[in-house]
């Protein structure tokens, strides 16, 4: 069984039950996770009533949904009803269990998805590597000696290992597309305020995104297409109708204005990072290197605004509980706390700008492509790494190519590449859309995935 | 071990008092050192010229627009 799409094939057409794929799925974590540590819970009673649930309808001769028995898991900042959302952290340990589901938790619900757990992050999402000193750091299934990415480190381990074949994650500043590159898996970034956030913890409510990895583009567009549609109630939810994507994955490129991204994000990514986005570009017939307008700037105002509205939420724990926070992030959190409100305020007007250039870019290009990371995955504890001939400090850097393309809240798929060729380590490239084309940006990935340029096959973790 | 420049260390002192977080000496200079690196990315952002015109990138919306006119 390959593809979460193939279990649901599978269980539609009554050659599996959806409690035999889920089965399968719960003894691939029994086997792999006390070297990957993806998951935080398991959510395996109300996995087996759900795909029971399935079962019955199947047998019972009633249509079955979009995602009928396809197993997944959620980034534990997700609410999952019963179970208290920790964010990543155990100054949540004493919170009550949430009392519903988060709205995409409970959209997959509806599609005739399997939940089966929560998964491994950085604390409070402010990350990129999921080193995380309460719950360990999840380890990258394709070198446990390497971190997995983060923030969403957990998520996108879980898929690369085979435990789930979809997850979900969030990404304010790359906590998709980070480890979505470092563990050889796809991710989908969706265009700021696509998706309902209702019901998940915040980290930085002007710039956070919710969205899938899986192992195939028609994976991730099946899971996106069950995540969409309007909600009212969460202010940064800016659609107002849905938009299905699966069915265009498979359409031609011809007339597609590609290009690779010049400037900072050649200038920040390593040799191996260069090497992918050739590899991409040459497989697209993609144009070199046309300008992000204002690349630098933008990253610098994603880093303020991050650190601004994230040490503003956290305040009150940090009067009283700093010295449980996660000692990798708490000084970042309270630095953060102390901003000037003048470096906020026109960080957030810079950005109303920043918009306008990036719009204007979108009308001489249809896609653009840029390295994910900079780099491989880096060791687990490693805290320098060289871009450039110059050391940078790892942990931030990991997200400098991804920083700049979240600000704007363009769309973004990160597709798996190996550069050094199979069974090393992979990278990713992201492929960028204009806002609310997420259509094309998967249209992309997918001719990526059939040339054979990008494949995420699972490791042997 | 790197040091944090006097005036943002003093800085982080006074408006972590005022804001009532307890800080020792060496977590006041961690913070400081992260605050003096965020100050130096600030510079750049100082050089962009911006107007008065130039206004936040979203501003409060009281409720949405209404679909139709009232009767």
């Amino acid at each position: 069984m390959n593809t979460g799409m193939d279990i649901v094939r599978a269980v539609k057409g009554g050659e599996m039950l959806a409690e035999e794929a889920l089965e399968h799925c719960i003894a691939r974590i029994e086997a792999t996770d006390s070297k990957v540590n993806a998951f935080t819970d398991g959510t395996f009673e109300r996995a087996l009533r759900e795909a029971r649930a399935v079962d019955r309808k199947r047998a019972s001769g009633e249509t079955l949904p979009l995602l009928a028995g396809l197993p997944y898991a959620v980034k534990n900042l997700y609410d999952i009803e019963g179970i208290t959302t920790r964010a990543g952290s155990r100054v949540r340990d004493g919170e009550p269990p949430a009392a519903a589901d988060a709205v995409l938790v409970e959209r997959l619900r509806n599609a005739g998805a399997v939940l089966v757990g929560a998964l491994n992050m950085d604390e409070f999402a402010y990350g990129f590597t999921t080193e995380n000193s309460h719950h360990g750091p999840t380890r990258n299934p394709r070198d446990p000696t390497r971190i997995a990415g983060g923030s969403s480190g957990g998520s996108a381990a879980a898929v690369a290992a085979g435990q789930v074949p979809v997850a979900l994650g969030s990404d304010t500043n790359g906590s998709i597309r980070v480890p979505a590159s470092l563990c050889g898996v796809f991710g989908l970034k969706p265009t700021f305020g696509r998706l309902s956030r209702r019901g998940t913890f915040p980290f930085v409510a002007s710039i956070d995104h919710l969205g899938p990895f899986a192992r195939s583009v028609e994976d991730l567009a099946a899971a996106y297409d069950a995540l969409q549609g309007p909600d009212p109630l969460d202010p940064g939810c800016h659609a107002t109708r849905v938009q299905p994507a699966s069915a265009q994955i498979h359409a031609s490129l011809r007339g597609l204005r590609i290009c690779t991204l010049g400037g900072y994000f050649e200038d920040n990514a390593g040799p191996t990072a260069r090497r992918t986005l050739e590899i991409a570009a040459t497989a697209l017939h993609a144009a070199p290197g046309v300008e992000w307008p204002d690349a630098a700037l933008g990253r610098i105002a994603a880093f303020v605004i991050t650190a601004s509205e994230g040490g503003s939420l956290h305040l009150p724990l940090l009067r009283e509980r700093a010295a449980e926070f996660e000692p990798l992030s708490v000084d970042r959190f309270i630095a953060g706390a102390l901003q000037p409100v003048e470096w906020y305020v026109r960080a957030q007007r810079f950005r109303a700008r920043y918009r306008a250039g990036v719009q204007a870019l979108f009308e001489q290009w249809d896609v653009l492509l840029a390295p994910a990371t900079p780099v491989q995955a880096p060791l687990i504890g490693t805290e320098h790494i060289e871009i450039a001939g110059k050391a940078m400090p790892a942990r931030p850097s990991m997200g400098l190519l991804t920083q700049p393309i979240s600000l704007a809240g363009c769309p973004v798929v990160a597709v798996p590449l190996w550069p050094e060729g199979p069974g090393k380590l992979p990278l990713g490239v992201q492929v960028i859309a204009a806002p609310w084309r997420e259509d094309l940006a998967l249209r992309v990935a997918r001719a990526l995935e059939v040339v054979g340029a990008a494949k995420s096959p699972v490791s042997g973790a | 071990m790197e040091l944090a420049p006097d005036d943002v260390l003093g800085y982080v002192r006074s408006t972590a008092a005022f804001l009532q977080l307890a800080l020792d000496d060496d977590q006041a200079h961690r913070v400081a050192l992260h605050l003096a690196r965020t100050r130096a990315l600030v510079m750049a952002l100082r050089q962009v010229p911006l107007g008065p015109g130039d206004e936040l990138a979203e501003i409060f919306r009281p409720a949405p627009f209404p679909a139709e006119d009232p009767s």
